[in-house]
Parts: structure tokens; sequence; C-alpha cells
């Protein structure tokens, strides 16, 4: 299923694309479908483009609950769907 | 309960309001919660236009480069999504900011509707070289030809390349469609003890079914044409997929009339239904049918469980497994592409790679 991790923009690149952080993976993106992007703002990613720019607190809400899930999952044979 | 409402358009990316949609009518349902006829529209509306940005996506961004050789539409689909987005807020925001029992929050129908027209007036220039409405007149086979043979987007040219290069029927199977399936069916599938295998391998009656554009538009005319001559291949998918895009402003109009006309948009708690503590929503997503049931003890979430669509179509028996079984051998090179297109035509909500490996020496 289409989970929504968020990704931390490292750099900016040219061609409106972006370098991204998730959980230490760094990948390039196309910002071309978003605007106002900045190094440091949390974008949802699908497929090679950023589909949303989060606020701060979303981010941290979003992440604090993937790692309310990845501990909950942590030492179970349970898969995150 | 309210904690895991707020989670599911956090946790989940590209279709969010579905999920949102489907987790509160869930819910309300567990609460004897109705809600109003205008809420349910709101809801509808805010459904369809994801479905709408969903399957522009794919097309404006996935097509042009895996069928016509051309490079992604970015900037048309970033028109689109701003108009999706722009309406969304014009409606209150997102299923997210209603919880259930609660009023939906102030909206403005008349930006609602200006929106609409916008996201007509992208998929008029954009994909159907004329109106959506206009477009839904093409009933039969040769009318659709003469469509793709002449006009210019990309939808129209894929179609075009897709018959020049005799790819119409790639990936056709038996694989059924999935019926429709009343939320009671699905509760006592989902409170049952395999409900665990279900969720990520679900079958009907024993076999793995297809869900989304196809299964929907099957009963159209030009759908049900393509499908008796071409069978569920590319062809009659990717145009599945284009009757449904192009229904869907239609739907939007009719739901801002519901609203238009709405009175008392708070959803009615005790209105006759009883409060079961368990629930299931359903809705139809671009993707597919999306279920959530949910069993509640004293208010707190005891147990939540999600079908996605992916996993129908991308069942280990289903549409897309069967689809690639059926393809002829050709070259690396060219089997990705294939395979590229068949998964395109069925649309996972996640990114996919196709790897091609050859065959260990002995199974030759």
């Amino acid at each position: 299923m289409c989970l929504a991790i968020p990704a931390r923009v490292v750099r900016l690149l040219d061609d409106d694309k972006a370098l991204i952080d998730v959980g230490g993976v760094h990948n390039e993106i196309s910002l071309g479908l978003v605007e106002d992007v900045a190094v440091g703002d949390y974008v949802i990613v699908h497929v090679g483009y950023a589909i949303a720019r989060l606020d701060a607190d979303e981010a941290d809400r979003t992440l604090a609950l993937f790692a309310q899930m990845v501990n909950e999952h942590e030492g179970s044979s349970g898969e995150i769907h | 309960m309210n904690e895991a409402l707020q989670a599911l358009p956090l946790l989940f990316s590209i279709c969010g309001v579905a999920q949102a949609s489907a987790g509160m009518a869930a819910c309300e349902q567990a609460q004897g919660i109705a809600a109003t006829a205008a809420e349910r529209a709101r809801r509808s509306l805010l459904v369809a236009a994801e479905s709408v940005q969903e399957h522009a996506g794919r097309l404006l961004l996935d097509w042009p480069g895996l069928f016509i050789d051309a490079s992604p539409r970015i900037e048309e689909l970033a028109v689109l999504r701003r108009s999706v987005v722009a309406l969304r807020r014009a409606l209150g925001g997102g299923i997210w900011q209603a919880t259930a029992g609660g009023v939906p929050p102030d909206m403005d129908l008349g930006v609602a509707s200006d929106q609409l027209s916008e996201i007509d007036a992208v998929l008029a220039h954009g994909i159907f070289a004329m109106s959506a409405d206009h477009w839904l007149q093409i009933r039969d086979g040769a009318a659709l030809r003469e469509w793709y043979r002449r006009a210019t987007t990309v939808a129209a040219r894929t179609l075009r390349a897709v018959e020049d290069c005799g790819l119409a029927e790639l990936g056709r199977s038996s694989v059924g469609v999935l019926p429709r399936i009343t939320p009671g069916a699905f509760s006592a599938v989902l409170d049952a003890d395999t409900a665990d295998g279900f969720t990520a391998r679900p079958v009907w009656n024993g076999r793995a079914c297809e869900t989304g554009p196809l299964a929907r538009q099957g009963r159209r005319s030009l759908v049900a044409e393509l499908q008796r001559r071409q069978g569920n291949g590319l062809m009659t998918r990717l145009v599945a997929r284009l009757t449904e895009l192009a229904s869907l402003p239609r739907r939007m109009r009719r739901c801002l009339q519901v609203m238009h006309g709405g009175t008392g948009r708070r959803p009615v708690r005790g209105s006759g239904a009883s409060a079961t503590q368990s629930g299931t929503g359903l809705v139809e997503t671009a993707r597919g049918w999306l279920v959530h049931r949910v069993n509640l003890r004293g208010g707190i979430v005891e147990r939540y469980r999600i079908v996605a669509p992916t996993e129908w179509n991308f069942h280990p028996d289903g549409a897309l497994v069967h689809a690639l079984l059926a393809l002829p051998v050709t070259g690396a090179q060219e089997l990705r592409r294939r395979v590229a297109m068949l998964v395109v035509a069925l649309d996972p909500c996640v990114a996919h790679e196709v790897i091609v490996e050859p065959a260990p020496a002995e199974d030759l």
C-alpha cells in the first residue's frame, strides 16, 4: 500500500530536481509538481515526483507515527502492508 | 478512534482522501452515525477529485515515455493538481477535518464550481482534445479509432501507438472482474480468522478478481465492445481508464448539485442506525475498491483492517500475473517495455521496477 513516508530535501538540483533523504537513503526526484520547496523541507514522494510539501508539524507527526508502527512491529513477523 | 481517523491521511500518500473517507464511513457505521446526503456528496466529490488527479497523473507522467517516446507532461499535471488542491480547500480541506459526528468546516461552493471548470479545461486541453462529456459520446470502436487517429494529445497518440504496434490484446487473460460486493459481505470475511490472509491476497468465491476502471466501466458500450473484440488486453484497459476519467467531472458536478440543495450538513447521530461497534467503509478509488473494517470496544479501536485495490490486481493469481504469463517471448528490452505497459495499465499504488532475468539453463 502507498505509505506516505516524508522525505527531507537535502539539495536542490538543476531542472527542477532535488536530492532527498529517506531514512539515510538518498534519491533524486522531480519538484515539477510542487512549488516553493527549500532545502530542509519535507515532501511526500510518489514514483519519482514530489507530490506534496509538508509543514514541519505535519512531517513530525507523520514521522512519529511511522516510528511508532516500526517499534510495534519490531521483533514480530508482522509485515506492514 | 479519532486518532486512527486522523492518522489515515498522514500514513497514505496518494489516496489519502479515499483512505480517510473509507475510515470515516467505517467508524460512523460502528457508532450508529449516518452522514447526511450533502456530507456524503462532499466526500464523494473529494474522492472523485483525487481519482481525477491519480488517473491524469499516470496518463501524463507514465504514458508519454512508455508508449510514444515523449516527455512527461509535468506542467499540465501541476496545473490540474493546483485546481484539485483549491477545490479541496473550498470544500473544507478534506475528509480528515471532519471527525465522526462533527460538523464539516465552512465551504465556498462557488469557488468549488470554478475549480471544477478549471479541471474540465485541463482535461479537455491535455487529454481528450474536447470536453470530457463530449468524449463520453464516443460509444463504439470505430468512433474511438477516428478520435485517436485524429487527435494529438498523449492519450490519443498512446492508443494509436498501441494499435500500430499490434499491442491491443497484449496481456489478454481470463481473469474476471470483482463483482459489486456489499459492505455486509466484506464484513463477514474481514471478521473471520482467515482475514489476515484475505487482506494480503484477497479472492472472491475462490478466485482472484480484477478491480478498478475495467471492472467499473465494462458495461459502457465502448468498453464492452472492445472487451468482446480484444478481451481485457492493453487497449481495453487503457480505454476503460480514459472512460472513467471522462466520467468523473460529471460525477463531481452531480455531487456539487446535491450539496447546493442539501440542508443540515451535520452528520446525524442515532438516525435509525444502531451502534454495532463494528463498521465497514467501501470507497471506489482510482485503482479499485478500497475497504476499511473497524472493530471498536468502548470507543477504542480493537482491530482495524484494510484491503487495498492493488492487492486484488497484483495478486499472485490475479490480473497482472496472468497478463504476464500470456506475454510472447521477445528480447529483454522489449519484454521489459511490455511488462511496464501492463503494470501501468493496471496502475499499482506503489513504484515498480521490471527486472528481466534469463531462466536457468535446465529450464530452457
